[in-house]
């Protein structure tokens, strides 16, 4: 093997090492050039390889590294010849370029109607070059015919808009026939025209000036900060302090420091002395996370396959456990002792993967609020959680806390995939309630009293409810859920704006006790043919207004409504003081 | 969902800039909602150069998925649209 892939492949890896090989043969023949430069412009990781290719940048890099050199070095290009046109022809397409909104229009027929490009929105050549490339078969390729479909297959590819923006960079998007029904479809052919044709990207540039430019100067790869010409990998940046694997921290300052491993671990924004047993802090943040090694006596480090466990023992003898992943990222915490956890406890994380926090009673606003990694969490005597619990996170599938009474604004926010929940004893909640969940069933919480707006906005799954004293709820309360059928909530009294808008498939719903709602009660809802509200005192605007099917409605005592109310209904069918004047 | 503060609309890319203060030249499309300087976006995440389309919810344009959500915060409401591809 060449002796500089050798010291690459030791450096960044055997991935690394072969990518090299591939791009850059003309560097090779030149000893040392190619290591020397990726060292200078690249802090040595094996974790680069993998950076790249998730990042999709491998092409930036390598027109970076020839951007590093001298001309003598660049590869030799083949002139392509060809127009877009002709390459086309070859792989079996036609290629249309459209001047006028009434061209983009034109091919709006080959797209299904659920599947139809945003192009056809109108506008799009005030920001763009819009071309349309249209396989020569296309009328015998036909949607039913791809019950599973796939982003590149026959279908999908079957008409393709190739559009370049106009601000300079003729940055590129492949639109797919499925458009959104598959994902990624503005990245058909990874946006690589060369995947449909070798040579095209060239032909593009050559006949239609529309070279994608990306400068070398403006490489970038997220995650990696250039810090005077040389890429480091980082962990976090913290006002402008970079915390980067094997102990570097690049500071505000313009130092960069790699702390000695035999005396700190410099694990996510925290410096751990090993000697002194605390916490340095340079960040400019306080997380009080560091309040945790206030007392600490005794640190022990068990290191495991890819992660190690630090062991952490305070004057009163109780540990606590912090997991490190090879990165020396913060993935698992377990603490016995503490008992009350303040405001932003660890804020930026992002990589916390478990949590075991048995005796904590009390969560303060911001808890982990960045990270989506969360999977387990044990919080068996937690009682209250304020704002934004785990605002970030996507990851967990299932939450138990029997001892939650309370909940603030946006409790797991982004969360889409929760399963299960348990939370028995749950009195409040306040706005925005696992407003992203969309896989869970059942919900189950038979203490509930009162929640916020946007109770679960966007669930798509429910389809039982059980929540007996439920009496008040904000402002569009299960929004948009289509699987919901029946509803029985028979303590609500009290309801503000859009009630259950756009659950089209509710058909049954029971809310005796219902006293006072907002305006756009049911919008949207055209199923429920009976709804009994004796209570029921006072309504706001464009109550039920799509609803069509209402054979009964009685509310004896309703005195107050707001403007088109029931308009599609005959007023015969009502059971309400004064009747409906049409 | 990152957090983007508006701070050019240009004519073809607006700047936005995150609360790490990156800087993110956005080929950006908003259909049918008004937005201004200094409104706030709340979004997953941009790549620059990247080609965005959002617009109203439940159009035939979007996809009824919470991933693409844009919440537009302009210091009076926060607006809540989709992602349209194509």
């Amino acid at each position: 093997m060449n002796q500089d892939l050798k010291i690459i492949k030791k450096l960044y890896g055997e991935k690394m090492m072969h990518l090299c090989r591939e791009y850059f043969p003309t560097i090779l023949e030149t000893p040392t050039l190619l290591p020397t430069l990726l060292q200078e412009h690249f802090y040595p990781s094996h974790d680069l390889y993998e950076d790249l290719i998730d990042n999709q940048k491998e092409r930036e890099f390598k027109s970076y590294i020839y951007s590093l050199v001298d001309k003598q070095y660049l590869p030799t290009t083949s002139k392509v010849t060809q127009t877009p046109e002709e390459l086309l022809a070859l792989a079996g397409y036609d290629l249309y370029e459209c001047h006028t909104e009434k061209e983009i229009q034109s091919f709006k027929k080959y797209y299904k109607p659920n599947e139809a490009l945003c192009t056809f929105h109108g506008g799009r050549l005030e920001r763009c070059r819009v071309f349309f490339a249209v396989k020569k078969d296309v009328a015998n390729i036909r949607r039913e015919d791809f019950p599973n479909p796939l982003r590149q297959d026959l279908y999908g590819t079957s008409i393709i808009s190739i559009q370049f923006s106009k601000d300079g960079t003729n940055s590129l998007s492949i639109k797919n026939r499925y458009n959104h029904t598959v994902a990624d479809p503005d990245a058909t052919f990874s946006n690589d025209l060369d995947n449909i044709i070798a040579g095209l990207t060239a032909s593009f540039e050559s006949h239609y000036g529309l070279v994608q430019t990306y400068k070398s100067q403006n490489f970038a790869i997220p995650g990696y900060v250039n810090f005077r010409g040389r890429f480091y990998k980082y962990n976090y940046e913290l006002n402008n302090n970079y915390y980067c694997p094997d102990n570097i921290v690049i500071d505000n300052r313009g130092n960069v420091r790699e702390y000695n491993h035999e005396k700190y671990i410099v694990m996510d924004y925290f410096i751990l002395d090993l000697v002194n047993k605390k916490i340095i802090s340079n960040s400019g943040f306080h997380d009080p996370f560091e309040e945790a090694f206030q007392d600490i006596t005794k640190i022990e480090i068990k290191k495991n396959k890819d992660t190690k466990d630090i062991l952490l023992t305070n004057r009163e003898n109780a540990t606590f456990t912090i997991t490190l992943d090879k990165q020396n990222r913060i993935i698992g915490l377990v603490n016995n002792y503490i008992e009350e956890i303040p405001e932003a406890y660890l804020f930026y994380n992002t990589a916390l993967q478990s949590v075991s926090l048995p005796n904590v009673k009390s969560i303060g606003n911001d808890f982990n609020y960045f990270n989506p990694n969360v999977e387990q969490i044990n919080l068996p005597s937690v009682i209250t959680i304020k704002d934004n619990f785990l605002d970030s996170n996507t990851k967990l599938q299932e939450f138990n806390a029997p001892n939650l009474v309370k909940v603030g604004h946006n409790f797991l926010f982004t969360n889409g995939n929760l399963t299960n929940l348990n939370l028995p004893s749950l009195e409040e909640v306040l706005s925005g309630f696992l407003y992203c969940n969309h896989n869970l069933t059942t919900l189950n919480l038979p203490k509930l009293k009162q929640c916020g707006d946007y109770f679960m906005r966007y669930n798509n799954s429910l389809t039982t409810v059980n929540a007996p004293f439920l009496t008040k709820v904000g402002n569009y309360f299960f929004l948009l859920n289509s699987s919901l059928k029946n509803l029985s909530l028979p303590s609500l009294k009290y309801v503000e704006d859009h009630f259950l808008a756009h659950n089209s498939n509710l058909s049954s719903l029971e809310v005796p006790s219902l006293e006072q709602v907002g305006h756009c009660f049911l919008e949207a809802n055209r199923f429920i043919t009976k709804l009994d509200c004796p209570f029921l005192i006072k309504v706001g605007d464009h109550f039920m207004q799509s609803n069509c099917n209402l054979e009964s409605f009685d509310a004896p005592y309703l005195n107050e409504r707001g403007t088109s109310f029931l308009p599609m209904i005959d007023p015969e069918k009502l059971n309400i003081p004064g009747g409906i004047k049409r | 969902m990152k957090k983007y503060i508006i701070e050019k609309i240009g004519k073809y890319n607006y700047t936005l800039i995150d609360e790490e203060e990156n800087i993110y030249e956005i080929n950006l499309e908003i259909l049918d909602i008004s937005y201004h300087l200094k409104d706030i976006l709340y979004f997953n995440n941009f790549s620059n150069h990247t080609q965005y389309t959002f617009g109203p919810l439940n159009s035939k344009y979007g996809k009824n998925t919470q991933e693409d959500v844009l919440i537009i915060d302009n210091h009076k409401e926060k607006i809540y649209l989709q992602r349209y591809y194509g």
